[in-house]
């Protein structure tokens, strides 16, 4: 007996876990403080300059990453005190007192060997206060894979200071207009490591995604007409889902990857219709005189809200996943549109032209239909889409002028750009949780 | 002198309850507006001296007739107002036309010795040949649309009376209608609104007497602006129906 416990006492020290009491991140405390973290760049363990580079790479990453979960908030890395080429990565070769002295509550220290093409790293998290290692994880990858490795311990961090899954593995696909053609660009849920899927010259819009996150159904002119393609979210050939006569829009996967809601007009009116995933089993949900589109699944399956025109302008309304009780959301504005169910169910986001005739982001509570206002006085703001924990929001904006793309915290706060470059981006997507392009696990 | 205007303020009084009350109304003023213009043509020898377009304006105030007596009174507003504006069109033509230009007594005297001449007697024929639409590859205009609208305005039906009459000059002839948006409001709301347009430039064809099968549409939403920058002026251009000949 005793022999077991002492087991189970040196499995507590090494393993972080409930049973030990540690540092706790408590987020939804309405005097929640963002938690300051200091992470300096990575030690080069061998890999020249080039593996220098990458180190401090890395460290900039994982920054960007933790201050975009607005959970934390970086310690500026000019002042930190401790002299990096006498300290290492160990508690024992840790001056605390001098991570103390700058303000950080967390430390983050790494280490990175870049051997060829291969990328090893050793990411550690320390609790300052206590001078205790909390977390330790070991990756290893290609080069190419630096970001996704480093977002998956952000994730980590995540989860072990505050208890809920991070969403740095997930990832945004969006549209970006490129030298005037629109095609379909995926990139981390930071903005970062973006690359263009299609490589055609048609027009290629309104992505989004298959229930796992592994496929992207969009609407390409590529046969002459606005047909449903799917394509491989790592990039490949982009196969034909649904060429019907007319309009082949606004694909929406259910949530069990069985069944696509979307927009067709092959019987002379934009309806709502659902198929199964290659495009069989056709069935058609809506009968009216107006336009309904903008079909999306609720995350259990069993509704579908859209857009309809039937009472003169369009309104969000909500169905069963079978067409049955269609029954008219919003009441406010005349001009409501891009209806997106948060992760929970019990609220949907969607795009508004108020009385200025500017689009606005808003939410409206499915039960008590209580519109909230997410977007104001910023320029153009359409098209959101849930993070799969419902933290946060993506979005396009024209603020700055070209449409980007900008997260932002459910209630609204801290909007903040994550793509720069050329070019517009817009619609942006994104993904569930996922099993991914990269084959990481969920 | 005072009786006519009268009479005008009457119809425009008439048309304006109508359109207040929003429940249809046969068209009377735009009949009659449309019958007025035809007779004005006749008088300025169209039916000669702009045989083609006063034709057009003939058969589009018959379908207006027609379209009344089946009591489709919104239809029949607007093909009497495509029929008074080609009516006026063909009374201009006539009037422009330079075979025309002089008075019918003087067109007689000069008819005799020029039929002995190259150019030949001034026939219904040759004004016909003078037509742009005869031409196989007049280009077609494009229509315009109001914000949020799909529906055909004036100006637009005065366009598409010559494209149909186009078509109908070039019966082997196939369209394919696009319909555009400018670039506020959703993406997939937009395409759409597209293809709302050009369903809509399609149902007026078809009215004016253009075969469904030879006009195709599709809808390209705000994907394919005339005018990329983000304007009223550009986005007024960018709200629109081109016609591509297959």
């Amino acid at each position: 007996m005793r022999k077991h416990l002492a087991w189970l006492l040196l499995l507590a020290a090494t393993v972080p876990g409930p049973a030990r009491a540690r540092l706790q991140v408590v987020i939804d405390d309405p005097n929640f403080q963002p938690f300051p973290l200091a992470i300096p760049d990575l030690k080069n363990l061998g890999g020249g300059a080039e593996g220098e580079k990458l180190a401090r790479q890395a460290a900039e990453i994982l920054r960007g990453d933790l201050e975009l979960s607005d959970f934390f908030k970086v310690v500026p890395p000019k002042s930190y005190l401790e002299d990096p080429r006498a300290a290492g990565i160990t508690r024992s070769t840790i001056d605390f007192g001098a991570w103390f002295q700058v303000g950080a509550e967390g430390l983050i220290k790494g280490g990175l060997e870049l051997a060829g093409d291969k990328v090893r790293l050793d990411l550690r998290l320390f609790e300052v206060a206590r001078g205790e290692q909390s977390l330790a994880s070991k990756y290893s990858g290609s080069r190419s894979q630096l970001s996704r490795l480093i977002h998956r311990f952000a994730d980590d961090v995540v989860k072990h200071l505050t208890g809920e899954r991070g969403s740095f593995s997930t990832r945004i696909v969006c549209v970006r207009k490129s030298k005037g053609i629109k095609q379909i660009y995926v990139m981390d849920a930071d903005g970062r490591n973006g690359r263009v899927l299609t490589r055609n010259a048609s027009i290629n819009i309104l992505p989004t995604w298959n229930h796992d996150g592994a496929r992207i159904f969009f609407t390409s002119y590529i046969a002459h007409n606005p047909d449903l393609w799917v394509i491989p979210a790592a990039g490949g050939k982009p196969k034909a889902v649904s060429q019907h006569r007319g309009l082949n829009v606004g694909a929406s996967a259910s949530p069990n990857g069985e069944w696509i809601a979307l927009t067709l007009s092959r019987d002379g009116n934009s309806e709502i219709y659902k198929m199964r995933a290659d495009g069989s089993g056709l069935k058609r949900l809506t009968h009216s005189m107006g336009i309904d589109s903008s079909a999306a699944w609720s995350p259990d399956g069993s509704r579908i809200a859209f857009v309809s025109s039937r009472s003169g302008n369009p309104h969000i309304y909500v169905m069963g996943a079978d067409g049955s009780g269609q029954t008219r959301l919003t009441f406010v504005g005349t001009y409501n549109q891009t209806p997106e169910w948060s992760p929970l169910g019990t609220k949907i986001a969607f795009t508004a032209r108020d009385e200025r005739n500017v689009f606005d982001l808003f939410e409206i509570d499915v039960d008590t239909r209580e519109v909230t206002r997410l977007t104001q006085d910023q320029g153009n703001n359409e098209d959101p889409s849930w993070a799969p924990s419902g933290r946060f929001l993506v979005f396009s904006s024209t603020r700055d002028g070209a449409p980007a793309i900008f997260l932002m915290n459910e209630d609204g706060s801290r909007q903040r750009r994550i793509t720069r470059g050329a070019g517009g981006f817009t619609t942006p997507v994104w993904s569930p949780w996922t099993t991914g392009p990269f084959g990481e696990k969920p | 002198m005072i009786r006519p205007v009268r009479q005008l303020t009457l119809l425009l009084l008439m048309s304006l309850l109508g359109l207040l009350s929003g429940c249809p109304e046969p068209p009377k003023a735009e009949m009659d507006l449309a019958n007025q213009a035809l007779e004005a043509a006749q008088a300025a020898r169209a039916a000669d001296c702009a045989a083609a377009t006063f034709r057009s304006a003939q058969e589009m105030m018959e379908r207006a007739r027609l379209q009344l007596k089946r009591g489709q009174y919104d239809e029949a507003k607007t093909t009497a107002l495509a029929a008074r504006e080609l009516a006026e069109k063909a009374k201009r033509e006539a009037e422009t036309n330079p075979d025309c230009l002089k008075k019918p007594e003087d067109a007689g005297k000069e008819q005799g010795p020029k039929s002995d001449g190259d150019a030949g007697p001034v026939t219904t024929d040759a004004s016909r040949g003078a037509s742009p639409l005869d031409d196989p590859n007049y280009e077609l205009k494009r229509v315009f649309f109001p914000y949020n609208e799909a529906s055909v305005t004036e100006e637009a039906a005065r366009i598409l009376a010559d494209n149909a009459e186009w078509m109908k000059r070039h019966p082997t002839a196939k369209i394919q209608v696009e319909g555009h948006c400018d670039e506020r409001g959703s993406v997939e709301y937009n395409l759409a609104l597209g293809e709302r347009r050009a369903q809509s430039v399609r149902k007026y064809l078809t009215d004016l007497g253009v075969r469904q099968s030879r006009i195709s549409i599709i809808s390209y939403g705000e994907e394919s602006p005339l005018d990329p920058s983000s304007t009223e002026e550009a986005y007024s251009q960018n709200r629109r129906a081109e016609f591509r000949k297959r």
